[in-house]
């Protein structure tokens, strides 16, 4: 009977060395095969005296049961380290940064978003002009007549093709949505615009957003609530805003839109060149002539119209200092981004 | 225009209003203004009077001026100027003055010390250039500081107008308006008159000249003007030349209407205001020979143009050191008319400047009168002749203001007897009448103030718009259905990991010439600089700018694309520019952009409209010969691709070759349709591979397209998933390993079935191109 105990402990002494499932497998012949240890010990069951048998026959089950289940934890144990080992080798440093596969957007793009998104909220639908305009609707039909001091506040691109231009604004957007359809009319026009002008602080091509509001009631106070929403959802913030008298040929009365400097808030700086006011937009109740112009019958309609320099926007916004940059196309610059 | 803050209380009860102040209201509710000081920093310097002038004892070309600096002080001067004479007054800096940015101190010449400096204008800042020191001619106590004599210090308004408001390029005008805006009394000061006397030839053959209003005066001493006209010249920032010349300015600047005076020795019989004659010729006051034509006016005697009308006089006319009588001229003439002789001859004065924007016709007259009285006070002479030529007379327009109207435009009422302050300050004759109010427009506004909507702006402006609160707006929905899809191309391709780059639309030829691609149809015609004088009629140009750009910058990794319009002749289109260059973006990988990225980017475009682009190989001369290829869209071609020329990459010094693109997005854009549900089949697919071997430069498109239609819609996909070329297959062939997956919506396909329509395909394009099935 001892003798069976220190097959135990023999059993547990060698699982102890096992470090691998074939050398398990040894193991388990050695005490459970067929012709292992155990098998033996049951073959020899007949030497037993016979009142001894039972219990002999009983212990050899038992030390064979308790050799299957620690040869089984064994196995359990062995297999999950190895598992272990392998999953080891597989191991990949998820650490290091991964390479940035998306692209991005012109901030000019960006900002373009963000402004129509803002206008289209609020009701606005979305039209859009050639760039290449008929001098007419760039001009005339803005009430902006040959020889009128006020084209020069816009230098013109002339193009070699009779009585077109490059467009100096995106108003005559406006006039080509009067033209084709009735009030009311509710549209932002959002595009690129040109400037003989090249200067630190201009670019001969640049980007544009106007607004037009035609129906039977927009006043100049609705414009108001228009444009200081637009622009307190532009900046997310709810900064001072204020209007100044201004003039544009097409609007009546027209005015200067300023908002508290995004910089320094009002403190002075640089920027706002030490004033506290940034100039962001022109505005304006519509010129009657301008709706004559289009067919608009101004004993019932009235209405204004805004426009805003996307750049301008885009600069205050993400703190570009230079416009020279968004044209150069460093994609160092393009890549800040999204 | 600068205008002496000082100088607006001679039109204006200014009270207790400061220049900020009136800056700050003038920017908001009339024209743009910022204050600046008047004067260069000026500190240890005096009036001082010249007691003794004596020759530089070895120097001959300096004096020794002995000068009274206070009542009992006399400092020994150097100076260059030998025009110096006892008794003149000037201004000296003294030992350790400053002056601007300049430090005085005691300097020997040739053994004689001087004891301070006499300043000239230019000096002291008052003038861009002048010769000599600056003689002032009043009495003042020596030792007085020159600051106050100068007017330093003083606060200049500086006013940047609109163009509709030439009403304020006058001292009077800005006054006018305060008076508004301040609701401030105005001041009347004296107007002189002179009655039409004597006889003088004045005709007036060009109808752009309104009026013309000529005073002949005898005798006039032509010297410098007295210190308070050249003090006010010099805070306007304009140079002083002569009494009369002076004066003229000094009134336009006050008035704001500009006069100038003729030589009358030089003027040949009167004058005739006309046309000019092609080819007709003057010099002007500048010195500069122009040439001039019919559309310029000119106002001349009967030989010659004596001056361009509204713009800038002659010089041989002009005022000069010995004129002894002069012709001083005042008159309207057509902004219109002004501006276009300023524009063509390229100057632009102070004159054609007020012109252009309308000088108020009614002010022809007093404005010239008040000149007049200067030039008799501080010129001396007689007038012999006032002749006003003044044929159509200003007549006011009547506008009428409907409240209802103002109530539309602002949102709210006005108030009577508000309306009626502000347009009685605004010198706006009115009538405040039940249903609104009835102006006669003024001389001074007639151009800017022509119906019912420009009154509007002027309550509303003097008012000032903060009061006119913001009101809700809610607009109603009839926005369409609409979607930007450009954006959404341009964030498919951002997500793709491509950057946006935007560039001018305008382009140089260099570019097309390099390309061999034909030159834009369309040019600008008067462009900044000569490289920017193409409308660009392609993206590649514009992409190809980029990557120099770039590669110069040592950003060789580029995947960039562009969304923006070309251009022909007549008209204009969106086109999708893409290129790829280097690097793709991958963590711990280097892997190079490949064509397939490329075509495989362009079909998602496609996708994301729920179209199927179809690729062919093609041939385009700036492409890399065997890597390019056109896309089609419903049989119609829609753009194409490739790697660029590696002798264009070369010549414009990149660093390896791009792949570049050019999609004609409109065309896509307008075939985009909406998904169409079709059914999913429930039966098991078969799936058949085969490798098929063929010339190497077929089409593999059309293989597949012959596909879909010889099997029809059994044919659930297909796709090349592999293409071999190599000495298995020999010279000049390819191995194309395609799967077809086979499934019916009616029930499990046989494989006998399917190997029958494989086999017929096989055959069908054994015949048509001589395709062979690998074993």
């Amino acid at each position: 009977m001892e003798k069976l105990d220190k097959i135990l402990e023999e059993l547990k002494l060698l699982l102890s060395s096992v470090s691998s499932l074939k050398e398990l497998q040894e193991v388990r012949s050695k005490f459970l095969g067929s012709k292992g240890v155990i098998k033996e010990l049951l073959k020899k069951i007949k030497e037993v005296p016979s009142e001894e048998r039972k219990e002999y026959g009983k212990r050899v089950n038992l030390l064979k049961e308790e050799a299957e289940k620690l040869i089984k934890e064994k196995e359990e144990e062995l297999k999950e380290r190895e598992l272990e080992e392998k999953l080891k080798g597989e191991w990949v440093d998820l650490s290091i940064p991964p390479a940035r596969t998306v692209g991005s957007l012109h901030p000019i793009t960006v900002t373009l978003e963000r402004i129509v998104t803002i206008f289209r909220g609020m009701g606005f639908e979305v039209e859009e002009g050639p760039e290449v305009e008929r001098e007419e609707y760039n001009f005339d039909m803005l009430n902006i007549p040959k020889e009128h001091p006020a084209r020069d506040m816009q230098d013109t691109f002339y193009v070699n093709r009779e009585g077109y231009l490059l467009r100096t604004h995106t108003s005559p957007v406006q006039i080509r949505t009067m033209l084709k359809k009735k009030p009311p009319i509710q549209i932002i026009a959002p595009g690129k615009v040109y400037r003989r002008d090249d200067d630190p602080t201009h670019s001969p091509m640049f980007h544009q957003v106007e607004g037009l509001v035609v129906n039977e009631y927009a006043n100049f106070r609705h414009m108001k609530y228009v444009i200081e929403e637009f622009l307190k959802k532009f900046f997310e913030t709810d900064l001072p805003v204020r209007f100044r008298t201004s003039y544009f040929p097409f609007t009546e009365p027209s005015a200067e839109v300023d908002i508290g400097c995004v910089i320094c808030h009002q403190e002075g700086c640089r920027v706002c060149k030490h004033t506290g006011w940034l100039e962001v937009m022109g505005c304006g109740m519509v010129h009657p002539k301008v709706l004559e112009n289009c067919g608009i019958d101004t004993d019932f309609y009235q209405g204004f119209a805004f426009g805003m320099g996307v750049e301008r926007l885009a600069m205050l916004l993400f703190g570009i200092d230079n416009i020279k940059l968004f044209y150069e196309n460093d994609l160092r610059f393009i890549k800040q981004f999204f | 225009m600068k205008v002496p803050y000082s100088w607006l209380s001679e039109f204006v009860e200014l009270s207790d209003v400061s220049p900020e102040e009136i800056a700050e209201k003038l920017s908001l509710r009339s024209v743009e203004a910022t204050v600046e000081t008047f004067g260069i920093d000026l500190d240890g310097v005096v009036f001082g009077k010249v007691v003794e002038v004596k020759e530089h004892p070895t120097k001959k070309k300096l004096a020794v001026v002995k000068v009274q600096v206070q009542e009992h002080i006399f400092i020994d001067v150097v100076t260059v100027d030998k025009s110096v004479r006892e008794g003149d007054g000037v201004i000296v800096a003294l030992p350790n003055a400053k002056v601007g940015n300049m430090c005085v101190t005691e300097r020997e010449f040739d053994g004689v010390v001087s004891k301070g400096l006499l300043l000239s204008a230019q000096e002291l800042g008052l003038e861009e250039k002048s010769e000599g020191v600056l003689k002032i001619h009043e009495d003042f106590k020596p030792g007085t500081d020159a600051n106050e004599i100068l007017g330093f210090g003083e606060k200049i308004i500086e006013i940047d107008i609109t163009p509709n408001r030439g009403d304020m390029l006058s001292v009077r005008g800005v006054a006018r308006d305060l008076s508004a805006i301040f609701r401030l009394p105005k001041k009347k000061p004296e107007e002189p008159t002179y009655e039409e006397t004597g006889e003088f030839f004045i005709e007036i053959e060009d109808e752009d000249c309104k009026r013309y209003r000529g005073v002949v005066i005898e005798g006039v001493e032509i010297k410098e003007s007295p210190l308070y006209i050249k003090k006010r010249l010099w805070q306007c920032g304009i140079k002083s030349i002569n009494n009369v010349v002076d004066i003229t300015n000094y009134v336009m600047l006050r008035d704001g209407q500009p006069l100038h005076a003729f030589d009358l020795s030089k003027v040949e019989g009167g004058i005739i205001v006309r046309s000019a004659k092609k080819g007709e010729k003057i010099i002007t006051l500048d010195g500069e020979e122009r040439e001039l034509d019919e559309d310029i006016l000119v106002i001349a005697d009967r030989e010659k143009p004596l001056a361009v009308a509204g713009v800038i006089g002659g010089l041989e006319s002009g005022i000069k050191e010995n004129t002894k009588d002069i012709l001083l001229e005042s008159a309207y003439f057509n902004p219109f008319r002004v501006r276009k002789a300023s524009k063509k001859l390229g100057i632009q004065t102070e004159s054609s400047y007020r012109f252009e924007r309308n000088v108020d016709i009614e002010r022809v007259d007093r404005a010239q009168d008040y000149a007049v009285y200067l030039i008799l006070k501080h010129a001396g002479g007689k007038v012999k002749v006032v002749k006003d030529v003044y044929r159509e007379k200003y007549k006011p327009k009547k506008v009428f203001l409907p409240q209802g109207k103002y109530i539309r435009y602002a949102g709210e009422s006005y108030k009577n007897e508000e309306v009626k302050e502000i347009l009685d300050a605004l010198e706006i004759p009115n009538e405040i009448m039940r249903c609104g109010v009835e102006v006669l427009v003024p001389s001074h506004r007639s151009f800017d103030i022509q119906r019912d909507v420009d009154l509007i702006e002027e309550i509303m402006r003097v008012k000032g718009y903060e009061h006119y609160t913001s009101e809700t707006l809610k607009l109603p929905s009839i926005a369409n259905l609409w979607k930007d899809n450009l954006l959404e191309v341009k964030k498919y391709l951002r997500d793709k990991g491509l950057t946006e780059v935007i560039n001018f639309s305008f382009e140089d030829s260099k570019l097309y010439e390099l390309l061999n691609l034909p030159l834009p149809e369309l040019e600008v015609i008067n462009p900044l600089n000569p490289t920017q004088r193409y409308m660009r009629n392609t993206l590649i140009t514009s992409l190809l700018r980029t990557a120099v750009y770039n590669d110069r910058n040592y950003n060789y990794d580029q995947a960039v694309f562009e969304l923006g319009k070309v251009f022909f002749k007549e008209g204009e289109e969106n086109r999708l520019g893409i290129l790829l260059k280097g690097n793709k973006p991958r963590t711990l990988k280097e892997e190079k952009w490949e064509p397939y990225d490329l075509t495989e980017i362009i079909a998602g475009i496609f996708a994301l409209f729920g179209l199927e682009p179809e690729f062919r190989n093609a041939k385009r001369n700036f492409l890399h010969p065997y890597v390019q290829g056109e896309v089609y869209l419903e049989g119609e071609f829609v753009g194409f691709f490739g790697k660029l020329h590696p002798k264009i990459a070369k010549e414009l010094e990149l660093k390896g070759e791009p792949f570049v693109a050019e999609i004609e997005i409109e065309r896509v854009l307008s075939k985009k349709r909406l998904p169409h549900y079709r059914e999913v089949a429930k039966f098991p697919p078969v799936v058949r591979d085969i490798a098929l071997v063929m010339d190497k430069e077929l089409d593999v498109n059309k293989l597949l397209i012959d596909t879909k239609s010889q099997i029809g819609e059994l044919l659930e996909e297909v796709r090349v998933f592999d293409v071999y070329t190599g000495e298995k297959v020999g010279e000049g062939k390819k191995s194309v390993a395609v799967r077809l997956v086979l499934r019916s919506k009616t029930g499990s396909l046989k494989d006998e079935e399917a190997n029958e329509l494989v086999n017929k395909l096989v055959n069908y394009l054994k015949e048509k191109y001589g395709v062979e099935l690998r074993t």
